[in-house]
């Protein structure tokens, strides 16, 4: 009896030593912060609600997203707190400068298909998510109401840009508070019309470069588009306060803006706030002359690996890097184009579907966004200023010829 | 004396008198009392270690100067600098408004119960929140922001009245703490001679004032998180400040030189100001027999005052309850009093973003920090107080303490940052709890120290209490329970350190707000039940808690 009941009570304090030990875990976990593999991200909102979808799907779901924003590259540098295991960075500029903090990505998960976007011999970054970066936006229904048609030239641009402000409405929306908003107009006129200086841009560091007549050119061509009479909703001012989500929504929601120029990705933001996608319609962005054989801009958001890479870490990339791990993102959230060629893409909208496949038909023919080439010359310090000052000047009303050139040096003392 | 008997009895009660020897505390060999002094000396050089490592990185072994000299030579930091001496300008400007309020306030004791925990509120929201809050009523976009839509699309985040806004929400913060403290004051020296100043009479709130200057002053000059979530990202250069600088500076650059460089001279600076602020301690004299008052126009002021700036810091906590309560759809795309879109689905939005481990994450980490300063705190504040210490020591020692009090994060963030990515803690909350614990180690233990001192002669005319009695029922229980209540709150609502020091993983809850923040517009549903997410337990904590907190104090003026 007296044995029994110390078995008992020996079995019961055994176990209650036993969870007890479990609960003092799991709080020393939360305590601890546990065995996580962190992931630094620059999503926020929609999409990183997306990517925690995509990550609950996974075996081992002891994962810690970080956002970051856009300040993402300071996840990689060699004095930051606390580098996470892995970084989701839409900058392979800074994959460059950072590879001795990096594991190169396991030869298995590799595409060739990926080699466009990663042509270094060793691969550090993997790519996840890509994106149609020379479209522009407009309202499909207005258009057809008011007869316009999207133009296939520079010079028909202006024409159009010209008419709509007549009406009353503005042409063009503006994110200008996103700086990557302002760039991406810069290179894609560069990329649309001097590959060549836009491929030597992007491999040598060269200050000569920005100050040829090339890049003056595609900054007065800038200036002038931005600059006419009623050209962007709001106003330069205004247009510098908003971001790129917020320009989008100019066009879509508060229908004061007849285009936008945004990268395919814009698609999370119409679904959000339920734009019918026949209501939307897009073009590629115009060159001077048409130029069918002219590259796109694609962009893309790269998955990278720091040092010391874990078993768990090499573990969530194989995950992610299979057909189906984005499936989540592309069906709740959209905005997706999947950088795997062998994602299913019957999840993709309309619009969507349409960006992919014009991104796929052009095979080796796209080029890398080029600021998230430069590291910090193309970064918050560098061109993104750079386009916010000539934006903030023409709206102060000074002249063309002062904020290119203003613009010109800036880009000279920033690669100097 | 009955309460007196009440409170001995209850320390007998307690238990603790008796598990002890009897022994009394003097017949212990001198310096064995200084042992409990240890712990506190251990937790200062995680603090102090570091600082001196910063500043060993901040001379140039070439230059010697050299760093400080390209500093003061980089426009961006020359602006930053002068950002920062803008900020004490907006201080000294609330510090105003606080004393002219918290004297009105004397007239008008019904509406002050109320206005009084109007005003707390704010203070135990974090900054990052109410940066948040005050960015989603000045949105430029004329259909989704108040301010925008009520009075035609400005620019509210442009070049000149963005300033108003980030003045306005650390305002908002920070008054309460102000008019309370300057309340009590004011309270305890209602028999005071008033000075004059331009024939106007400014009944004097005493010591405290130096205190509450000083706190503000400092939260000026260390603004970071209001000015990171309110600035769109083409106004960030146009608003920053050294704090930010100094992290522009680290992500940018791999010599940790510049950046401490930079560190030093603000920690410098702040240094100058809390030495100066304890060197002012004025004699009193006694007022005249005090006049009665009558009813006056000043009354009736004081009245309208109160309404308005009782109306004024109510309005952002509607506007933010409001936001929250719509679907993120709505939220993103139109202002707060529309009633399409009610309903529950920002706060699932939240609720789905690891919401739940992210507040119990809180709790811990906010608690253990607690924990451990508080009951190292103690003992260093006993020592102080009734360790016998010579004269110089004790002196030397408050001295550091009040310059460590108001060492900015960057002083140790990158040697501490440093050791965390070499030991692999990055991301581990019970260090960056042991890092919290440092940080409010001198502030914590000068609080205390105050309220020891301002112990009832009965006690002091003992040689010394004993250890234990801090810990019990009795006359140093507020200063106890402000500290904790502080420090609660402070490390619930912390997003620097664990930024900078731990990497942005650490903090859950601030995380889970940054996370919302990068498309703030769009997301002003989820990032406003967010806000509200993050800010019930402190300000419930606070509200419940404010008697003995501005007891602990103001060293018990209050009660």
């Amino acid at each position: 009896m007296s044995g029994s009941v110390a078995r008992v009570r020996r079995r019961t304090l055994l176990s209650a030593g036993a969870s007890s030990l479990v609960a003092g875990g799991a709080v020393w976990g939360l305590v601890d912060g546990g065995p996580f593999v962190r992931v630094a991200v620059s999503w926020s909102a929609e999409e990183l609600a997306a990517f925690r979808d995509v990550l609950a799907r996974h075996r081992d779901d002891r994962t810690e997203v970080i956002p970051l924003g856009d300040d993402i590259e300071a996840a990689l540098g060699a004095r930051t707190a606390g580098r996470p295991n892995m970084v989701a960075l839409p900058k392979p500029g800074h994959v460059v400068g950072n590879a001795d903090n990096l594991v190169p990505i396991p030869a298995d998960v590799w595409r060739p298909e990926y080699n466009w976007i990663w042509p270094q011999p060793r691969p550090y970054a993997l790519p996840f998510k890509i994106a149609h970066g020379s479209v522009v936006w407009y309202r499909r229904k207005l258009f057809g109401e008011r007869g316009w048609t999207a133009p296939s030239t520079w010079d028909d641009w202006l024409a159009l840009n010209r008419k709509i402000a007549a009406t009353g409405l503005a042409p063009l929306a503006l994110g200008g508070a996103d700086g990557w908003m302002l760039d991406s107009w810069f290179e894609n006129i560069l990329l649309r019309n001097h590959t060549r200086t836009y491929d030597d841009l992007a491999r040598a560091h060269n200050a000569d470069l920005w100050r040829g007549d090339e890049v003056r050119e595609t900054f007065t061509m800038l200036a002038e588009m931005w600059r006419a009479p009623g050209a962007v909703s709001g106003g330069p001012q205004r247009a510098l306060l908003q971001q790129y989500p917020d320009a989008v929504m100019e066009v879509f929601r508060y229908d004061r803006a007849a285009m936008v120029f945004a990268p395919s990705f814009a698609e999370s933001v119409t679904r959000m706030f339920n734009v019918p996608d026949e209501e939307i319609d897009t073009f590629v962005f115009p060159g001077t002359t048409v130029n069918p054989d002219a590259p796109l801009a694609v962009a893309g958001d790269l998955l990278v690996l720091t040092q010391p890479a874990s078993d768990k870490t090499l573990e969530l990339l194989r995950f992610l890097a299979t057909p189906d791990a984005p499936l989540p993102w592309i069906a709740n959230t959209g905005g997706f184009i999947a950088a795997n060629p062998d994602t299913p893409t019957t999840g993709y909208s309309p619009t969507l579907s349409r960006l992919a496949s014009a991104l796929r038909a052009q095979g080796e023919n796209v080029r890398f966004d080029l600021s998230d080439q430069l590291g910090a010359v193309g970064g918050r310090e560098g061109l993104q200023r750079a386009l916010q000052d000539l934006l903030e000047q023409l709206g102060a009303g000074e002249p063309t010829t002062t904020v290119v050139d203003r613009a010109v040096q800036k880009m000279v003392s920033v690669e100097g | 004396m009955p309460d007196d008997a009440a409170l001995s009895l209850r320390l007998e009660v307690a238990g603790r008198e008796m598990s002890g020897p009897p022994a009394p505390v003097s017949a212990r060999p001198k310096w064995t009392r200084y042992l409990v002094g240890l712990p506190a000396l251990a937790l200062l050089a995680v603090l102090l270690v570091p600082i001196v490592w910063t500043t060993a990185w901040s001379f140039d072994a070439d230059t010697v100067f050299g760093n400080f000299w390209d500093v003061l030579t980089d426009k961006g930091a020359l602006t930053a600098a002068w950002h920062s001496v803008l900020w004490m300008g907006i201080a000294v400007g609330l510090l105003a408004l606080g004393y002219w309020v918290a004297v009105l306030s004397r007239l008008v004791q019904g509406l002050w119960r109320v206005l009084l925990y109007v005003l707390l509120l704010p203070f135990g929201v974090s900054a990052l929140a109410a940066g948040a809050v005050f960015r989603i009523i000045f949105d430029p976009t004329p259909e989704r922001g108040m301010v925008s839509s009520l009075f035609g699309a400005g620019n509210w985040l442009g070049p000149d009245l963005i300033w108003w806004v980030l003045a306005s929400a650390f305002a908002w913060t920070w008054l309460g703490f102000v008019v309370v403290l300057f309340r009590a004051g004011l309270d305890a020296h209602a028999d005071v001679a008033p000075r004059t100043f331009l024939q106007v009479s400014l009944p004097r709130p005493g010591p405290v004032a130096g205190v509450v200057a000083l706190t503000v002053m400092v939260a000026a000059v260390r603004v970071f998180d209001l000015v990171l979530i309110v600035a769109p990202g083409s106004m960030q250069d146009e608003v920053d400040v050294v704090g930010l600088h100094w992290w522009r500076m680290t992500a940018l650059s791999s010599d940790p030189g510049g950046p401490s460089a930079l560190a030093v001279m603000l920690f410098a600076i702040v240094a100058a100001f809390s030495l100066l602020g304890t060197r002012q301690k004025r004699a009193m004299e006694p007022a005249p027999p005090p006049a009665r008052h009558r009813k006056s126009p000043r009354r009736v002021w004081s009245w309208v005052v109160g309404i308005v700036v009782g109306v004024f810091w109510l309005l952002p906590v509607v506007i933010l309850l409001a936001t929250a309560f719509h679907d993120p759809e709505a939220a993103g795309s139109s202002v707060w009093w529309r009633t399409a879109g009610l309903g529950f689905g920002s706060f699932a939005t939240i609720g789905s973003a690891s919401l739940w481990p992210a507040l119990l994450g809180n709790v811990l980490l906010a608690g253990l920090a607690t924990a451990l300063v508080v009951s190292i705190a103690i003992p260093a504040a006993y020592l102080l107080v009734w360790g016998n210490m010579p004269y110089w020591l004790s002196r030397g020692l408050t001295l550091l303490l009040v310059v460590l009090a108001v060492a900015p994060v960057q002083m140790y963030a990158g040697p501490v940052g440093d050791a965390f990515s070499a030991l692999g803690l990055a991301g581990s909350r019970g260090p960056l709890a042991l890092v919290h614990a440092a940080a409010g180690l001198p502030f914590v233990t000068l609080v205390l120290r105050t309220a020891f001192q301002a112990a009832p002669p009965r006690f002091t005319a003992e040689p010394r209490p004993s250890l234990d009695a801090m810990w019990v029922r009795g006359r140093y229980r507020p200063a106890v329970i402000s500290v904790v209540v502080l420090e609660f709150v402070l490390v619930w609502n912390d997003f620097i350190m664990g930024f900078l020091v731990s990497g942005p993983g650490s903090t859950p809850l601030t995380l889970l707000l940054w996370g919302q923040a990068r498309q703030f517009g769009i997301s002003t549903g989820s990032l406003s039940a967010a806000v509200v997410m993050a800010s019930v337990v402190p300000v419930l904590v606070l509200l419940v808690n404010w008697r003995k907190v501005v007891a602990g104090l103001t060293g018990g003026a209050a009660e």
